[in-house]
């Protein structure tokens, strides 16, 4: 991919686009009610519309500094276009737009990017107001508890800042304001040493004071991470409190009252004195005098609670309106990606008592009601909470660069066409209330015996708005979907159906408004609403089961003829019955299915013609008809799952006739391809984030296919989208084992019903949206590691262990930059049980991977033949040739061939060693290794193909490595050189056009910061390498330099001038690109620096040319640079 | 990771325990000192953010009980033997170097050491410990009377009658994860550090303090030069290569004529220090990198004009870099301090893994580590039997 130089003298880099944390959130409504969110990613803006998800507009606000925070002004008084409306801040920078920058952006325009300021500290909140003041119409608060207020100028494009003013400066982790009006903020700060201080802030500088300590809670054991101050509440006509929320490192949540009653701030001066004042020993809990002091404020303490797996980022405020829902909300948002609700209930009587002697936390309760994982990998960095909708707005940005968005009312339009979205419901029924509910709704005279033990049985959605039960007394009952409820009505079937349906039956519907029954004595029932029940078949034993053949995406046309498998108790056959709609007719198909002892079938599927079936214990198995067409005969089984999980479903993929996806309750799902007429090829086998697995189908939209998996994890009934890796639904049921049927429309697989039995009641569940929607998709959430490029395929690895393979369009930068994400995620490896070290591909099909933990794997990658278009991946094979604790590190591999199933691999482990490998057909063979000085290796490539191998080591050195001529498995240094103080961390070559002399100039990156050139030549005749020149910038980067990549390369005829471009990057956050020249006259090395760039990408841990003139950075979150020559 | 894979994994971490060290991160205090001879006629030091007081256990020992610990303390005798036998000859200055053989220690008079920590540290001989935060004002009176029995805070003084040679920091957060926040945590760390030390350190002085090289600590280096003649960052070879730590190594405290340390006007907040900066930039511009010498007598490092040596004791060439970049240069002042790698190459490489002898015993941390705040979670969780889903693995 590495091209050529142009002769342009003036190479730069121009950022395409990027995946960042999203570390800002903030809601706003308009004029008209409409909610839109407002996000900081890296040092953009960016504002998207809640109602649909889309990207409305972006702007970049500062100029090499991520956007921390954001708020926006709530007042809509005399606010005029030029009105500050959004204050923004990161690090110690600040800026505002005005309300017509923010229209501009909604409708899609770019407005002029904001100035900057640099305040004095670094800022944790601020907000806009409106005083009568005109000199402070803002206020931030900085990481040393002090309030900096700050004044817009009057074309509102610069910032003037006031005094800083503080009572006390300690260091704070986290901040809130609230605007009180009358010229006072409340400020609230927690320290990192476990300390809450609450005061107020006076705008009016000709106060003796301009501020006043309200409290100083003490009580969490650990660094405070989240502070909120609530609205004032109204609890009685006359009576409003006030509360603060606070999170901490020691993973509990805390309600205080902050409520400013005038008995509690006549101790203020004291308290000020001190308790912040003397020389005192400092430090978590402070010492005993301190204790005591605040005491009286820590019983403000009214509820405490433990949550989240780690540590807790942010507390919110929702719904404060205790009338309506009995209880307050409150959200929190971890390092474990959750986010939690909360219910707080107070003794409002106790409280408004407010007795200074009750025990801190006795006062209220906060019950968690639910805890929802919305992002990779870990942490959720910014959060919004509106609370104008109902339910709120929550909104949740990540590491991962993703925007998870719940509440609201999901404003969707019903399509034309008539097809009304799911009602939101969740209803409960016992069989009582069934009864009830018949004998209400038909007014019938006729007394039903109570079903004092009845249950439901099974159930099946007979259309989209009704479900069918069975139930103990064998009676089939109906609820369709009516407003808010359920309408029942109970199938007319003759008693003698329902005596033989009782206590036992299954159920299953193989087509629009029909199900068909199996009963214990061996009979098939077909019944038709509409068209009553009939008896279909008679078999001489119990129905063990009945199992639909049909392709799931062409389910529901009605009239469309249909198949059924049965299978009866004891019996060595299946039995295969079709039913034509058309001429009402159904026929056992003589041709039986002959099935191996004790093999029972839960699942089956037609693969062209071929019938495969899933079974219990977890075999695939083929089947063909016999020569004479009698039967179906058992062709290859195949068993992949580890334990004997059962095969819960098998489906076709779209638009492929050989190849079928089987979902097992090993949690895994994989994808066969018919090889021959009777045997099965494993191609992908992924676990996604569901424990067990229960079904999957297809879902078409916009000429593409999505897959939708469902099953049971934990105590929940989930729906995953694995196209989009997003839960659509997660409902607790109670766990798996349980009767249950859920039902979604074809192209919106967001709508869902679900109907199952919980502690013997009906529980019939529909949402017409998610619960959780994704208004932005987003990448890894841990820090990348390696990043590699087959061309087509673009493999990145993150310290969270997994692998993402991506498809990658990068439009020209000049294109509209709102349009959809340039980076689709194909597939997620999930194997490594180490940090990943290394990842290459060796063409296109082959994906290898080097971890901690001695892993070494080596993936298979196929596109499928299907209109499903994600990759299908298997780990076609395990490095096996480890030690005996098997703790080593795979640092990195080199990976170079002849043949596409043939390679050579070289690994360097963390013990110095080195290891050449011959690989075929899943097999490592050993061919030589080598052992260093101890220090650890960092990099290694082969030279002519692996015949000499290149490595770089923590010690500075690079060495040369080549099989003793005495003893071939024997590596020995033919060449060593220093290039660097310490680590060589990156490495990347590029070599002259083979003539005589083969030359190399090689590029290194250090942890010294210093990016280092070797000019280094090989002579064919006397196999002997020589050193022209070692060339050094000491200074190439701030920090270590973590990623190089040669860009391009050039020489001149007669290999005269041989020039290298390479980039650069490092943890200072930039990104350079360099040209090494070597002069024609003396043959030393010219470095030029030819761009330098701030990068958004923390902790660089790999740069990769992923297309001609296309730079990837990963780290923390991803970056794409355009590489060409200067206009 | 189990003790025994750890001590596989991590060469210092079964070093600190064979050698009675609280912590592996004595073995980077002895190897800094190794390199810029930290200890060489040094009485009296603070030691900044101490527990669980590995450093403040490397100054009683070298400074009280006047041990002496060379680069043996940390040698791998089989990578020695391996880079003689593969020929990796360490540079000339090095090897000069270790001919010099330091000069036995002896118990030193008038030692006076104060280590200060939010955490306790267990008693160490002859050494004043405090639980403070190093980032808060009331803790200078504290320090100030721990040197100074006499000193009476009421005097508001915040200078030291009698002030230290050394100040040591090897503080670091409890990470986020949020790069940014946690590189401006840490830089307050560092600056409540050179706060403290400004306070207390003697013209001439030295200041070393842990450092994360991340984004614009070329700024922090600049602003440190303000204060002192040689700024070098220092990286230990007992600290991973992998973490973004590093110390600052800073020598000949220099303070401007004038200056007076006030913590009521801390610096690393507001714009003091970046307006001494444009001032003392405006009389002696440091922007230019000067090359680095060893000098092969004293061991200690000089800088020399850029042009007179551009190739290394290596014989690495150093490039002036023709810089063709267009970016527009902010406002700021930026220098990147020189590196210097610490521990010569014998030394064990903290990131490769070492094979043990079969007989090898793993034994136990000399110092169990201090408990973290979310201790009691971590309980409740497992007497709940995992109320809160699976107990987390906590590493021992």
């Amino acid at each position: 991919m590495e091209s050529k130089i142009q002769n342009s003298l003036h190479t730069k880099i121009r950022h395409n686009f990027g995946l960042s944390p999203i570390t800002a959130l903030e809601f706003y409504h308009d004029e008209s009610d409409r909610a839109f969110l407002l996000a900081g990613e890296d040092t953009w803006l960016k504002v998207f519309d809640v109602a649909n998800s889309r990207l409305l507009g972006q702007l970049r606000i500062f100029n090499s500094q991520p956007i921390h925070g954001l708020h926006m002004s709530k007042s809509t008084e005399k606010s005029t276009e030029s009105t500050p409306a959004i204050i923004l801040w990161g690090g110690q920078v600040v800026t505002v737009l005005p309300l017509s920058s923010l229209r501009a952006l909604m409708e899609g325009s770019v407005p002029p990017q904001p100035k900057e300021s640099i305040a004095p500290d670094w800022i944790y909140d601020g907000i806009l107001f409106s005083s009568k003041d005109e000199n402070s119409t803002g206020a931030l608060v900085t990481a040393h508890n002090e309030i900096l207020p700050l004044a817009v100028s009057a074309d509102g494009q610069s910032l003037r800042f006031g005094f800083l003013t503080s009572p006390s400066r300690p260091i704070l982790y986290s901040a809130h304001l609230c605007w009180l009006g009358s010229g006072t903020i409340l400020v609230a700060g927690g320290t990192v040493f476990g300390e809450i201080i609450v005061w107020k802030y006076y705008l009016d500088a000709s106060r003796s004071s301009q501020w006043e300590v309200l409290f100083v809670f003490t009580g969490h054991e650990g660094s405070i991470f989240g502070v909120t101050i609530s609205p004032e509440i109204k609890i009685a006509p006359d009576t409003t409190i006030r509360l603060l929320a606070s999170c901490s490192d020691d993973r509990t949540i805390r309600i205080w009252d902050i409520t400013d009653r005038p008995l509690s701030t006549s101790n203020g001066e004291g308290l000020d004195s001190k308790a912040l004042g003397e020389a005192r020993e400092t430090g978590f809990g402070g010492n005993s005098e301190a204790k005591e002091e605040n005491k009286n404020d820590s019983s403000r303490c009214v509820a405490v609670a433990m949550g989240h797996l780690s540590r807790i980022w942010h507390v919110k405020f929702g719904q404060l309106n205790p009338s309506k829902s009995g209880s307050w909300e409150i959200y929190s948002f971890g390092e474990d990606t959750t986010r939690q609700r909360w219910e707080l209930d107070l003794d409002l009587e106790k409280l408004h008592n407010g007795a200074a002697t009750r025990p801190e936390g006795t006062i209220g309760t906060l019950r968690n009601s639910s805890a929802d994982s919305c992002h990779s990998g870990k942490n959720i960095w910014s959060v919004a909470v509106s609370n104008k909708a109902q339910p709120s707005l929550v909104a949740t940005g990540g590491a991962d660069s993703r925007i998870v968005l719940s509440g609201g009312k999901g404003n969707k339009t019903n399509q034309p066409g008539g097809t009304r979205d799911y009602e939101s419901l969740n209803l409960s029924f016992s069989y009582d209330d069934m009864l009830q509910r018949l004998q209400s709704q038909t007014e019938s005279t006729e007394p039903r015996t109570k079903g004092a033990k009845h249950t439901f049985q099974k159930y099946a959605f007979l259309s989209d708005r009704t479900v069918i039960a069975t139930t103990t007394p064998g009676r089939l009952v109906m609820a369709t979907v009516d407003g808010d409820d359920l309408w029942w009505e109970e199938a007319d079937i003759p008693e003698a159906v329902m005596a033989d349906l009782r206590s036992y039956n299954i159920m299953k519907s193989p087509a629009q408004n029909a199900v068909v029954l199996g009963s214990a004595t061996g009979k098939i029932y077909l019944y038709q609403k509409g068209n009553g029940i009939r008896e279909l078949a008679q078999f001489s034993g119990k129905i063990s089961d009945l199992l639909l053949v049909r392709d799931p995406t062409q389910r529901s046309p009605e009239g469309q003829p249909w198949s059924i498998i049965v299978t009866v108790l004891g019996q060595d056959r299946a039995h295969l019955i079709h039913f034509d709609p058309s001429t009402d007719h159904s026929t056992i198909d003589s041709r039986q299915i002959i099935l191996p002892e004790h093999y029972i079938i839960t699942a089956t599927a037609f693969c062209g013609s071929t019938l495969i079936l899933g079974s219990r214990i977890g075999a695939l198995t083929v089947y063909n008809l016999s020569h004479d067409s009698s039967c179906y005969e058992p062709g290859e089984s195949r068993r992949d799952s580890k334990a004997k999980d059962a095969i819960t479903g098998i489906v076709p993929l779209p638009g492929s006739g050989t190849s079928v996806l089987a979902t097992c309750r090993d949690g895994k799902y994989r994808i066969y391809t018919l090889s021959s007429p009777s045997s099965l090829t494993l191609q992908h086998e992924i676990s996604p984030p569901i424990g067990m697995i229960e079904g999957a189908w297809f879902s078409p939209s916009n000429g593409s296919h999505q897959l939708l998996l469902h099953g049971f994890r934990g105590k929940h009934f989930v729906v995953w989208n694995e196209t989009t890796r997003t839960v659509l639904a997660s409902i607790e049921c109670g766990g798996a084992h349980r009767p249950f049927a859920c039902i979604s429309p074809l192209s919106d697989p967001n709508q869902l019903r679900l109907v199952f039995t919980k502690a013997s009641i009906m529980r019939f569940y529909s949402q017409p949206t998610p619960f959780l929607r994704t208004l932005k998709e987003g990448g890894h959430g841990r820090e990348l590691r390696a990043v590699a490029s087959c061309g087509k395929y673009t493999a990145t690895a993150a310290e969270d262990t997994t692998i993402r393979i991506w498809s990658t369009s990068y439009s020209s930068p000049n294109c509209n930059p709102l349009s959809p994400q340039k980076m689709k995620c194909l597939a997620i490896l999930e194997k490594h049980s180490a940090g990943i070290q290394s990842l290459k591909w060796h063409g296109e099909k082959y994906l290898l991977s080097s971890a901690g933990s001695e892993e070494l794997y080596i993936w298979k990658v196929q596109q499928l033949d299907s209109e499903y278009d994600a990759l299908a991946v298997v780990c076609e094979a395990v490095w096996d040739d480890g030690t005996e604790d098997g703790d080593l590190r795979i640092m990195d591999f080199d990976v170079s061939s002849s043949s596409e199933e043939d390679m050579q691999i070289t690994i360097i482990l963390s013990n110095s060693e080195v290891r050449k490998y011959h690989y075929s057909q899943a097999k490592f063979t050993l061919l030589s290794s080598g052992r260093y000085t101890g220090a650890c290796p960092t990099q290694v490539r082969h030279l002519f193909g692996g015949s000499d191998i290149l490595t770089a080591y923590t010690d500075g050195h690079l060495a040369i490595w080549r099989p003793s001529s005495s003893d071939q498995t024997v590596l020995e240094i033919v060449t060593l050189i220093k290039l660097h103080q310490s680590s060589i961390k990156c490495l990347d070559l590029t070599q002259s056009s083979p003539s005589n002399q083969h030359q190399w100039l090689i590029a290194t990156g250090g942890d010294d910061n210093a990016l280092s050139f070797l000019d280094l030549s090989y002579s064919a005749e006397t196999q002997e390498y020589s050193v022209k020149g070692r060339y050094r910038v000491r200074d190439a980067h701030g920090a270590a330099v973590t990623g190089l990549c040669a860009v391009s390369h050039s020489e001149e005829e007669g290999g005269g001038v041989f020039a290298m471009e390479v980039a650069t990057v490092s943890n200072d956050q930039r990104v350079k690109l360099w040209r090494a020249t070597r002069r024609s006259e003396d043959g030393k090395v010219d470095i030029k620096l030819l761009d330098n760039k701030y990068s958004a990408v923390a902790d660089a841990g790999d740069l990769e040319l992923v297309a001609a003139g296309k730079l990837m950075v990963g780290g923390v979150g991803v970056e794409v640079w355009d590489v060409a020559a200067a206009e | 990771m189990g003790k025994s894979s750890k001590d596989k994994r991590d060469a210092y971490y079964r070093l600190a325990k064979e050698q009675g060290w609280r912590a592996r991160s004595a073995f980077k205090l002895l190897q800094l000192d190794e390199e810029f001879n930290l200890f060489e006629n040094v009485t009296r030091v603070v030691d900044l953010c101490a527990a669980p007081g590995s450093w403040s256990q490397v100054l009683s020992r070298v400074l009280i009980k006047g041990e002496t610990f060379g680069r043996c303390a940390w040698q791998d005798r089989e990578a020695k033997f391996r880079q003689n036998m593969l020929k990796v000859v360490p540079s000339a200055a090095a090897s000069q170097q270790e001919v010099k053989e330091r000069e036995g220690n002896k118990p030193r008079p008038d030692v006076k050491i104060v280590s200060i920590d939010l955490q306790p540290i267990s008693p160490l001989p002859g050494i004043i410990t405090l639980r403070a935060d190093i980032t808060h004002p009331a803790t200078v009176p504290l320090l100030l009377k721990a040197l100074d029995p006499e000193y009476d805070p009421e005097t508001m003084n915040q200078q030291a009658q009698t002030p230290v040679d050394l100040v040591i920091s090897d503080g670091a957060p409890d990470v986020t994860g949020l790069h940014d926040l946690d590189i401006y945590v840490q830089s307050q760390l560092l600056f409540a550090a050179l706060n403290l030390a400004l306070c207390v350190l003697k013209p001439g002085g030295k200041f070393v303090a842990k450092i994360f090289r991340g984004r614009n600590v070329d700024l922090l280096y600049a602003q440190l030069k303000v204060f002192f003649e040689k700024v070098y960052v220092a990286k230990p070879r007992s600290s991973r290569a992998s973490s973004v730590e590093a110390f600052i190594v800073c020598i000949n405290f220099q303070p401007p004529e004038g200056f007076k340390a006030s913590l009521e006007e801390p610096l690393g907040v507001g714009s003091r220090l970046s307006k001494m900066l444009e001032e003392r930039n405006a009389v002696a511009p440091i922007a230019a990198p000067p090359s680095l010498m060893q000098d092969p007598a004293t061991g200690t490092w000089n800088s020399r004009e850029e042009s007179s040596l551009p190739v290394d004791d290596d014989g690495i060439e150093d490039v002036q870099v023709e810089d063709l970049s267009s970016e527009p240069l902010d406002k700021d002042i930026r220098w990147v301090a020189p590196f210097v790698a610490c521990g010569d190459l014998s030394a064990f490489d903290s990131d490769a893994s070492y094979k043990l002898p079969d007989d090898h015993v793993s034994l136990d941390p000399v110092q169990p580590p201090t408990a973290p705040p979310y201790k009691r979670a971590i309980e409740l969780r497992r007497a709940n039997g995992g109320a809160y889903g699976k107990p987390a693995t906590v590493s021992t």
